[in-house]
């Protein structure tokens, strides 16, 4: 199994466009990196004390305002509570970009690593079609069961890889160009103000949007086994992981979509807590694209291994 | 004749109602090698990938070595080569990349192995550039090699000269005959050439509407009929009726029996009597009469 994979792998990087989406994913985390930090303007933080005094007396003085509304006194009252926190516990406002910002814009291009896997991820298999060298590859000592298993393991690694690099230069890039970062950002749970800790943030984004990830790949290889064209593989997988959340909005008068596995794929919607359609708990998310997972999987062990080779 | 090393019982394909392949049985000989003919349609192509496992049988058995390619796949096809149709190589890497990643899927072919072969089949000097600059004839040896490379004892090819030049088909043709005879390979080639298949095996197979229709033995190394063109005709008829040769003259072209060995005998004495010979050449009825024949004129492609 392990030379199958070094054999995908090998065929992997001698084509041109895996060395392209590698170069589109370097551009933009270096790109983002250099246009932030040309773009920024340093703010000077030394006096921040009074500017959180400033805050606290300006909210007082709105809410001595005549019928404010509930939402407007609730904002007030975060505002005040959260500038009374700073000057209690000596925590500088995080101001200006810093590494750990960079960091969390790595954890946020997750879409754009998982539309650059589906491209080779709908490929691997059509393209041996399509090009006729299946039959080369077929007519060997090796279950056809052990092919297809080696290309998804490929399709996956290359993925993760993107991943690995994107989490290392964007903290390379943070570090060098910005430093870490000199100040405290503050979220208010359930009325009580807490620090946020960026970097566990960061690492949640990144395990969340892994559901997105594992389902748009499974999907895309499913589509380019069975259909065995590259552009058709393409074209359905980045529509249905683009368009994903529209699709699911049109289609909800007509059919439940809390059981079509692109209401669930995008799991941070577990973590912003704002859902697309309607609160469900995880475990249910999970549920459901496990179980699309094996049918997408299933499909495509069935209709490689059983087919009928004439490319 | 030996054990056969393939063996073909019964075996149907039916797809969408239609039947490729009609209840044939075939069997194939280690150190033979077995041309494949057949008309446009006729089933080379599907008989050949239910060989290699491409297609599934319907029903019937292949069996290669004793094992089964419904069963026992992996096993079957471990001993054999294949060429179908134009070899389909990673056109983006080198030809060297291209075997190294078929070396991979067998077991114990090692890098001196891949150098053998690639020296075997002449294509060392340009063996480490992408398979997108070479020539139809350069992909075919590569194709060859990439076949070769597991020593396999039954080698399987679609329409092998295809695209090869006239030294090249040559050079090919004498290294199946020494595959065959010295390594006991069997070897079947499909081929629309039909002067090709006739030059290059041992045994034809003529396959028509899925069925087998014709078998037979070609002796191409024992040519008993020559015909030759040589002045002055009266020299030459006196000699070959006071030698007892059986032959007829016809428009100043003689046509003897005669083995192809005992022509150099034949020439010198011929010479010695002050004979001018424009032509000898061995005359046999085409396979390709015969075949235009069995199949009713069909087309050949």
């Amino acid at each position: 199994m392990f030379s199958l994979i070094q054999n995908e792998w090998m065929k992997l990087w001698h084509k041109k466009g895996t060395w392209a989406i590698l170069g589109i994913l370097l551009l933009v985390i270096i790109g983002v990196g250099v246009l932030d930090k040309v773009t920024m303007e340093e703010v000077d933080t030394s006096n921040w004390k009074q500017e959180q005094q400033v805050q606290i007396d300006d909210a007082n003085a709105q809410l001595k305002t005549p019928d404010l509304d509930e939402w407007s006194i609730q904002m007030y009252e975060e505002q005040k509570a959260m500038a009374q926190y700073r000057l209690d516990n000596n925590a500088a406002p995080q101001v200006n970009q810093s590494m750990e910002g960079n960091m969390a814009f790595g954890a946020s291009i997750m879409v754009l690593i998982t539309l650059l896997t589906v491209i080779p991820g709908a490929s691997i298999v059509s393209q041996e079609f399509t090009d006729g060298t299946i039959k080369m590859l077929l007519t060997r000592p090796v279950s056809r069961f052990k092919i297809l298993t080696s290309k998804l393991i490929t399709i996956f690694l290359f993925g993760l890889s993107l991943i690995v690099l994107t989490i290392i230069l964007t903290t390379a890039i943070g570090f060098i160009l910005f430093g870490t970062a000199t100040g405290i950002d503050l979220t208010i749970v359930d009325g009580v103000v807490q620090q946020t800790n960026t970097i566990s943030d960061v690492f949640l984004t990144y395990v969340y949007s892994l559901g997105d990830f594992t389902m748009s790949i499974l999907f895309a290889f499913f589509i380019g086994t069975v259909f065995s064209s590259p552009s058709i593989a393409i074209a359905l997988s980045m529509l249905f992981l683009m368009m994903g959340p529209m699709i699911i909005l049109l289609l909800q008068k007509y059919i439940p979509v809390e059981y079509i596995w692109l209401t669930h794929s995008d799991l941070t919607q577990h973590l912003t807590k704002e859902f697309f359609v309607e609160e469900t708990t995880l475990s249910m998310s999970l549920t459901v694209l496990v179980i699309y997972a094996i049918v997408f999987l299933a499909l495509s062990f069935m209709t490689f291994i059983k087919r009928d080779v004439k490319a | 004749m030996s054990k056969p090393i393939v063996q073909l019982k019964n075996i149907t394909k039916i797809i969408r109602g239609k039947t490729l392949i009609d209840n044939m049985s075939l069997e194939l000989f280690p150190g033979q090698i077995t041309g494949f003919l057949g008309p446009n349609g006729a089933g080379k192509t599907t008989t050949i990938r239910l060989m290699t496992g491409l297609m599934h049988l319907t029903s019937g058995t292949i069996t290669i070595e004793g094992a089964s390619i419904a069963d026992d796949y992996e096993k079957a096809i471990a001993n054999v080569g294949v060429i179908v149709e134009n070899p389909e190589m990673y056109k983006y890497m080198s030809g060297y990349k291209n075997l190294l990643h078929f070396s991979r899927m067998h077991n114990g072919v090692t890098k001196a192995r891949i150098d053998e072969v690639i020296n075997q089949v002449g294509l060392t000097k340009r063996i480490h550039e992408k398979v997108s600059t070479y020539s139809l004839g350069m992909r075919q040896r590569l194709g060859l090699a990439q076949a070769l490379l597991h020593d396999p004892k039954f080698l399987i090819l679609d329409e092998p000269t295809n695209g090869l030049d006239p030294a090249g088909i040559r050079e090919f043709r004498t290294y199946l005959r020494k595959i065959a005879q010295e390594n006991n390979v069997s070897i079947f080639v499909s081929s629309h050439l039909l002067s090709e298949i006739e030059l290059m095996c041992d045994r034809v197979v003529v396959i028509q509407n899925g069925k087998l229709i014709d078998e037979r033995m070609i002796q191409s190394d024992e040519k008993t009929r020559m015909q030759l063109k040589a002045e002055p005709s009266g020299v030459v008829e006196n000699y070959l009726s006071s030698n007892g040769y059986v032959f007829t003259l016809h428009e100043g072209v003689f046509l003897l029996d005669l083995k192809e060995e005992k022509v150099p005998v034949l020439i010198n004495e011929l010479v010695a009597q002050q004979v001018q010979i424009f032509a000898i050449s061995a005359v046999h009825e085409t396979l390709e009469e015969q075949f235009l024949q069995m199949t009713g004129g069909g087309q050949i492609v």
